[in-house]
């Protein structure tokens, strides 16, 4: 049993952290509450306040990182501030401040370390990097009680099935080139539909009224998963069906009329794509020997992948596990939670020098302090 | 209060704040707008507090303001100088369509 | 004939209090130039003032890097003006 108080504060009945996201286009703020000893039903930790702000670019559009840092720079520090004044605290329970170190795109998270580094030093507290995936993982096991599940990971940067093993958590397998939420939101910009709420959520509601399955690439490798050939491949039959090439017969009759629509390769892309995702999994589950799945990152927040992982976990008669969107999708209270524990261990904050964020930062170059 | 100088060369520049009077102020920066894709900019700087720092963030901004133009011109000068030079070079060594860069 | 030649500026930035200009500087010192062949920034605080150094060989770089600065120092800044004297 590892000793999770080993740094609470004389006087101080419970620990309180802020955390800080903007990884993506997401902009989070969300101040957390531990109470002492390990988490179990009775003791669960407290979400004072989670606050998300995100970017939304024009239809079309891709990222734009320039303006996503714009978008992070000039609204963190209001949100910390509306943050705090919803939670009610005072500056002095505050314990530690949290920050997303990485992965992620660089100059958002430029943006959000500088506001994170001032308020330390301005309040004289740690100050805590947190990987960002952890965040995600450490946050779906406590909100649903899944203790040790594998892994699903799916987000706009990210796919991995991870597994936790001897104080890391590990890749089982990942995708080989693209992450399915970029997937996803490459195909939304392919046909032009609006960014808002976000492009995967578009799709998703584009694939409900698809029933015609168009037969895509699948490719599945071992553990692992590669989608940018069936992109390029939905890309083509999508601008076939724009510029009216008649001559494919995939998406026209002989008379020339199109015989499948943009609904049609909604459907049939998430069709292939989560039915590969279930197969690594799977693969996944029968090999660490697990019966729980739990599911994290905005992708996960999708119903047709939830209910397409559900039929094979129940199969397998195992237990399926996911968060809704206040989780799911980027957040600060996943950060403010996984640094919280990072610090309960450590019982202080990083050196500066180490506060430099990173675009690369693995799942599994964080040692689990808090788990045997 | 803020100021910067540059110096090259050829020149020296000194940015003061210190003159700005108090409607002059203020955080919406001319050269720290959103990039040519957003039609609607939602993401614009808050509106300053009404001590030290709020002053000092206009202040900021101003001087960044001038930098980025001053830069900016300088930039122009010198890409306007390199492409004389190569059209200069051009016109006395023959263009043989081999670039040496 | 080649002459190591740089384009400098010096911005000076007054915070009410050397802690407060210490704040910015341990902040901003973190992420130090990405090509420092090009371009290189020295910060130094002198009493409550934050002063900024750039030695950069061209202006294109030069305009990159302290705009980087001045959005970061901004940052800094605003973080100031709302929580130095937060009222509980």
């Amino acid at each position: 049993m590892v000793h999770l108080d080993l740094h609470l504060k004389e006087g101080k009945t419970s620990y309180v952290a802020i955390g800080l996201e903007g990884s993506a286009n997401k902009l989070g703020v969300g101040i957390i509450r531990h109470f002492p000893g390990p988490f179990s039903t009775t003791n669960r930790a407290e979400v004072l306040s989670n606050i998300r702000d995100t970017y939304i670019t024009p239809p079309g559009e891709g990222f734009l990182p320039r303006d996503t840092a714009r978008h992070h720079r000039n609204w963190v520090v209001r949100l910390i501030k509306q943050s705090i004044i919803e939670s009610g605290l005072k500056i002095s329970e505050i314990d530690c401040i949290c920050f997303t170190k990485g992965p992620g795109m660089g100059a958002p998270l430029q943006s959000v370390v500088i506001a994170a580094r001032t308020l330390a030093q301005l309040w004289d507290l740690p100050l805590i990097g947190v990987n960002h995936c952890i965040g995600h993982i450490e946050m779906g096991r406590e909100i649903t009680g899944a203790d040790n599940p594998v892994v699903l990971y799916v987000s706009g940067g990210n796919t991995q099935i991870i597994a936790y093993s001897e104080q890391r958590y590990r890749i089982f397998g990942e995708t080989l080139d693209i992450a399915i939420g970029n997937c996803l939101d490459r195909f939304a910009r392919t046909l032009k539909i609006p960014n808002e709420p976000s492009p995967g959520y578009n799709i998703e509601q584009l694939a409900k009224k698809g029933s015609k399955y168009i037969e895509l690439p699948y490719t599945v490798k071992g553990m692992d998963m590669s989608m940018s050939g069936i992109l390029a491949h939905i890309d083509n039959l999508a601008y076939d069906l724009f510029n009216n090439k008649k001559h494919n017969k995939t998406i026209f009759n002989d008379d020339g009329t199109p015989k499948v629509t943009v609904e049609d390769l909604c459907f049939s892309l998430q069709e292939t794509l989560f039915a590969m995702l279930v197969e690594i999994t799977e693969r996944a589950m029968a090999h660490v020997g697990t019966q729980q799945v739990l599911i994290v990152g905005g992708v996960g927040c999708n119903e047709r992948l939830q209910r397409m992982m559900e039929t094979m976990v129940l199969d397998r008669r195992g237990f399926i596990f996911a968060t809704d969107e206040r989780f799911c999708i980027d957040n600060g209270i996943m950060i403010a939670h996984a640094g919280l524990l990072e610090y309960r261990m450590s019982g202080k904050g990083f050196d500066y020098s180490d506060t430099v964020c990173t675009q690369k930062f693995r799942t599994d170059e964080v040692l689990i302090k808090w788990r045997d | 209060m803020p100021s910067a100088t540059y110096s090259s060369p050829s020149d020296t520049q000194t940015f003061q704040t210190s003159h700005l009077q108090k409607s002059q102020l203020t955080t919406q920066g001319k050269t720290s707008g959103p990039s040519e894709f957003v039609k609607v900019d939602r993401d614009q700087p808050s509106e300053p507090a009404d001590n030290y720092y709020g002053d000092l963030r206009c202040k900021l901004t101003y001087l960044q303001d001038e930098l980025n133009t001053l830069l900016t011109d300088k930039m122009q000068a010198e890409k306007k100088s390199k492409d004389m030079e190569e059209a200069e070079k051009k016109l006395l060594d023959g263009d043989d369509g081999d670039d040496d860069e | 004939m080649f002459l190591r030649v740089f384009n400098h500026l010096v911005v000076s930035v007054p915070f009410e209090s050397n802690k407060d200009s210490t704040i910015a500087r341990t902040t901003l010192i973190q992420d130090p130039s990405l090509k420092p062949d090009e371009i290189s920034i020295e910060y130094t605080v002198e009493n409550n003032v934050l002063k900024a150094h750039f030695k950069s060989k061209t202006d294109r770089m030069l305009r990159l890097y302290v705009n980087n600065f001045f959005e970061s120092l901004k940052t800094v800044v605003e973080t100031l003006e709302q929580f130095k004297y937060w009222k509980e």
